[in-house]
């Protein structure tokens, strides 16, 4: 013998959500759930039921009995609410609210401004440079020659001089294609010891499409002292990613080529989307690559007037929008350039 | 640069598997981005960075391998050394014109090639790595091009006159059809190998067609040289080439790999092809020159990466590296850099070589001393962080648009493009190309995008930079457009132009810039006649507003009907205006007198003149005047408005009387009617 018990749930569910008061609410119980209800002869079946039916069949009718509980209680609940409270004496308080305006600071500025924060707690500042560069702080100075392949990475745009102008400069000028020209900058203006970070925009002459922009923002963090050392680099990145990330992050630095660090390091964190269990995002890796770093190269505390025998440096970067992009799951680098109001007001 | 599992293991003998192996390869910083199999091969696509052309090869990749793994590398390839036959009637000539150009130039001529398809091993081994199968003498020179990382080329001797060769930047109006068959205009920028009239080849680029070889091919002349680095470069600029070859010239060939790579192809065409080697010649000095010595001090290694590395430990890294070492004293290590590593030049190369070897993840965490150091942001910076928040807080959303612009842009705003304003000398597309002097184009480019996607109501501001002759100002740009988003309950919340000024106004109370004056700016083109204004701070333009012309708006594409509110504020000068200090004036302890004052005034009275009256009149007494209603409508004449003030008088520390304010409110009312000829009501 088997018992067909699924149209009594369908059944009560309709009836509980179409009760209007307490008193018709308090009748449905009785007639599901009370001593003589629907489930109770139910129960009442187990009995004549073959030995090996009994359990699943016992399971059953008791899950059916919990799920009716709770939409009584649910209902309940909705029904003092709404009748009782609200739609009799005094004021209906669930009317809207009357909220202020909020404005929106643009998900780049989130981000920047978080990261300036993490590191500001570390003894960072903040520090800008001039996004209308030299060549020289720009490349020589960092200790990419010229005409060499390792300037493919940074095409750059350059720019013409009007007939006037007051950087009284005879070199030619270009838009700077990332933030590190603002080391030498901070390095001639503050004398080490010093901690600083850069943030800003950069521009490369990059065809826009959903992952790439001429123009972005990069932020530069850099500390030079007498004993700076490579492992306070993973020391002080450790505790921005989790910070940044989660205190669960994990971190790895991985050989990597930058002229104007040695040694240098690329930094990837575990994949928070999937945890490191791979996925679109990591490219089934389970790390994402977030920053470049490494020690300053004597060539560069040398460019800035600084004695690299006794000044020791290190130096990192990263791409804002990339963060953000991460952070937030965004997957347009274009969005933040459109300036959509309904994509500003989510962040 | 791909490599296979299987090739690579011909060089040096590992157990790791290829997941494994790729895993390793990433941690030492050949960066593996992808691994795949192909053909029961395992393929890896490695990430080179540009300072490692020495991994640009099979076996380059096998001497990292045997340092990670801890393994011996296999040395051997060439297992039979060919000497030239030097017959008689075989002639070969071979002059450098351009010394710098090329240092060293090898020519084997082999003779007797029977040239065919590679054998099945061969053309595998290519294939899985993703290079195309020609014929065997083409298949040879790749396969030594990715086993050494040394490119060769191979020229069909008889289609050479003379078999006489000459290094030499090309002439100008000398064209070459290159193997790719397309046709190139050469320059003296580009390095060419030519024979008696004519160039042959793009020297470390590609070859030409002429003397390709193909299957009629029986004398080739092979050759192994060494390019200037920069003058391949300039070459793949001018024609436009980038090949397998000029990608490793560019990032400099091992002087030693010339000859070993010449040797290996010589072996493998005599073998496979039948070929007999009759001459070998070489031009060039092609010396490496003395082997580079760096002296480092473990002591100072092990600081900066705090571990605890042997000198034992250390050596062994190095020398699995191909590096040279000798200890000359306790903790200092004279190393021998190979010539095949042109990029180690100082101590801290060595670090790096060291700790990626030892592993960067066995470098501990440490915190660094930053010891305390004065630097203060500048008053501008700190001011654009506080505009962000207050505008933020009353509302607006922050943007971020292009800082380059183009003409057009500049035209559809009715603005002129400064004269002054810097440009792209190569830009990516006319649309961005001039350094923007204003956030206006892009703050409309911004209205508009939102307004034509049915976003008809905002507030927005953008802080950025702008290119002057000055150099970088900061700018704010603010547009409030439509509506303001109606809560319950409220009547219009349509924008005009005094939600606007109101906002300049309320920004520059909160910098405390109080002595400001506005001016009309009516040859302000970009605005709607008579709503254009400048705000001026000691003769100087702080911020100017206005609301955005029909014309304006059409020109961007703007059909909606709402009007649009635009302020452009100079944030330089606002910093350099407001007060940074604060103070406390104390909290009045007397009461105020406060009196109402309704009165009809005609259009051309303006509000400030009566501002001005009556702090004249009553001076020394108003604390504050505000204007409690404006009306216009049916009981209002034609041109006047119905405005109340209401004015609170105080004296001070003083108590206020009635006696005492009675006759200077008088005096304000009587100059109201007699002067400015107000009715009052």
């Amino acid at each position: 013998m088997s018992v067909d018990y699924s149209h009594i749930a369908e059944e009560a569910k309709t009836q509980i959500a179409s009760c209007q008061d307490g008193e018709a609410l308090e009748v449905l119980r009785v007639k599901y759930l009370g001593r003589k209800g629907m489930v109770q002869d139910l129960m009442a079946k187990i009995p004549a039921l073959a030995p090996e039916e009994r359990r699943a069949f016992g399971a059953g009718v008791n899950n059916l009995k919990n799920n009716l509980a709770d939409l009584f209680a649910q209902r309940e609940a909705t029904l003092n609410n709404s009748a009782v409270l609200f739609r009799g004496a005094g004021m209906d308080r669930t009317l809207p609210g009357k909220k202020p305006l909020l404005g929106k600071l643009h998900p780049l500025t989130q981000v920047q401004s978080e990261i300036c924060e993490v590191f500001g707690r570390l003894g960072f500042k903040v520090f800008f440079g001039p996004e209308l560069e030299t060549e020289f702080n720009n490349f020589e100075a960092l200790n990419i020659p010229l005409d060499h392949p390792s300037r493919d990475a940074f095409d750059t745009f350059y720019v013409s001089q009007p007939h006037s102008n007051s950087l009284k400069t005879t070199e030619r000028l270009l838009l700077r294609s990332h933030t590190s020209p603002a080391q030498i900058r901070a390095m001639k203006i503050c004398k080490p010891p010093l901690a600083m970070i850069v943030p800003g925009r950069v521009y490369r002459p990059d065809a826009v499409d959903a992952s790439h922009s001429f123009m972005f923002h990069q932020v530069e963090g850099f500390a030079v002292g007498e004993d700076i050392r490579f492992s306070d680099l993973k020391g002080v990145l450790i505790a921005f990613v989790q910070e940044m990330f989660g205190a669960k992050t994990k971190m790895r630095f991985r050989p990597s080529f930058f002229p104007f660090t040695e040694p240098s390091a690329e930094v990837d964190i575990s994949c928070f989307i999937c945890a490191g269990a791979g996925c679109s995002v990591c490219k089934k890796s389970g790390w994402l690559e977030i920053l470049g770093c490494g020690m300053i190269h004597p060539h560069v505390l040398r460019s800035a007037g600084h004695d690299p025998s006794r000044w020791r440096g290190f130096a990192f970067g990263m791409g804002v929008e990339r963060i953000a992009m991460l952070k937030f799951g965004i997957n347009d680098i274009r969005l933040f350039f459109e300036n959509d109001l309904r994509f500003l007001e989510q962040f | 640069m791909k490599a296979s599992y299987s090739w690579i293991r011909e060089f040096v003998d590992i157990k790791m598997s290829p997941q494994k192996l790729g895993d390793a390869l990433s941690m030492a910083g050949l960066s593996v981005a992808s691994l795949e199999e192909i053909d029961g091969d395992f393929v890896y696509d490695i990430e080179v960075t540009s300072n490692r052309p020495d991994w640009l090869s099979i076996r380059g990749i096998a001497r990292e391998v045997a340092a990670i793994a801890g393994a011996k590398l296999k040395k051997e390839a060439v297992r039979k050394t060919h000497r030239p036959k030097n017959r008689a009637q075989d002639r070969l000539s071979i002059r450098i014109d351009d010394k710098k150009g090329c240092s060293l130039y090898c020519g084997n001529l082999i003779v007797g090639v029977k040239v065919g398809p590679s054998p099945e091993w061969l053309k595998k081994r290519l294939l899985v790595l993703g290079l195309r199968p020609v014929n065997s003498v083409v298949d040879i020179t790749n396969y030594c091009l990715m086993e050494y990382g040394q490119p060769l080329h191979a020229f069909d001797l008889d289609r050479i006159p003379q078999a006489s060769l000459i290094v030499r930047r090309a002439r100008s109006g000398e064209k070459i059809v290159l193997i790719d068959g397309l046709e190139k205009a050469l320059s003296p920028q580009v390095l060419v190998i030519a024979d008696s009239d004519r160039p042959i080849a793009a020297a470390g680029l590609m070859g030409g067609q002429a003397t390709e070889v193909n299957a009629q091919t029986k004398n080739v002349l092979l050759e192994s040289a060494c390019f200037d680095p920069v003058t391949v470069r300039h070459g793949t600029r001018v024609l436009g080439v980038v090949s397998d070859s000029s990608y490793r010239f560019e990032r400099g060939v091992d002087l030693v790999g010339v000859k070993e790579a010449m040797a290996r192809a010589t072996e493998m065409i005599c073998e496979l092809c039948n070929g007999t080697l009759v001459v070998s010649k070489q031009a060039g000095a092609g010396k490496a020159g003395n082997k580079r010595k760096i002296t480092v001090s473990l002591k100072e290694v092990r600081d900066v990466l705090s571990i605890d590395i042997s000198t034992l430990q250390a050596k062994g890294i190095l020398e699995k590296l191909g590096f040279g070492t000798r200890l000359k004293a306790k903790d200092i290590l004279e190393v021998i850099v190979p010539s095949f590593r042109k990029d180690v030049k100082i101590p801290e190369d060595l670090t790096e070589e060291i700790a990626r070897i030892y592993g960067y993840d066995r470098i501990p965490l440490t915190a660094p001393s930053i010891k305390p150091f004065s630097f203060a942001a500048s008053q501008t910076q700190l001011c654009e962080f506080r505009l962000k928040g207050l505008l933020a807080g009353m509302g607006l959303k922050e943007i971020i648009t292009y800082s380059l612009g183009s003409d057009e842009d500049y035209r559809k705003t009715s603005l002129e493009v400064a004269a002054d304003a810097y440009a792209l000398e190569n830009p990516l597309s006319q649309d961005y190309r001039i350094l923007r002097t204003t956030v206006l184009p892009g703050l409309l480019a911004g209205v508009a995008f939102n307004i034509n996607h049915n976003n008809k109501n905002g507030e927005v501001f953008e802080i950025s930079r702008v290119y002057t002759k000055n150099n970088e100002e900061i700018r704010l740009g603010i547009a409030l457009f439509g509506s303001r988003r109606a809560a319950w309950l409220k009547e219009s919340c349509v924008y005009t132009l005094f939600d606007l000024k109101g906002i300049l106004e309320a920004l520059l109370d909160e910098f405390q810039v109080s002595a400001y004056v506005l001016k009309d700016a009516s040859d302000w083109k970009f605005a709607l006649v008579g709503t254009a204004c400048h705000v001026l701070v000691n003769d100087q333009i702080i911020a100017r507003f206005g609301q955005v012309s029909e014309e304006v708006k059409r020109n961007w594409g703007i059909k909606a009907k709402e009007d649009i509110f635009v302020a452009e504020v100079l944030v330089d000068i606002l910093a350099a205006s407001a007060l940074s200090k604060k103070t406390f004036h104390g909290i009045a302890t007397t009461p105020s007198i406060v009196r109402d004052i309704s009165m009809l005034v005609p259009d051309s009275v303006s509000f400030s003149r009566i501002e001005e009256l009556i702090g004249e009149k009553a001076r020394g007494y108003v604390q504050r005047l505000a204007l409690a209603e404006r009306y216009q409508g049916i009981e209002v004449p034609k041109a006047h408005s119905g405005l109340t003030l209401s004015i609170e008088y105080s004296a001070g520390q003083r108590t206020l009387t009635d006696e005492e304010i009675n006759p200077v409110h008088q005096r304000v009312l009587d100059s109201l009617s007699e002067e400015l000829g107000l009715k009052l009501r």
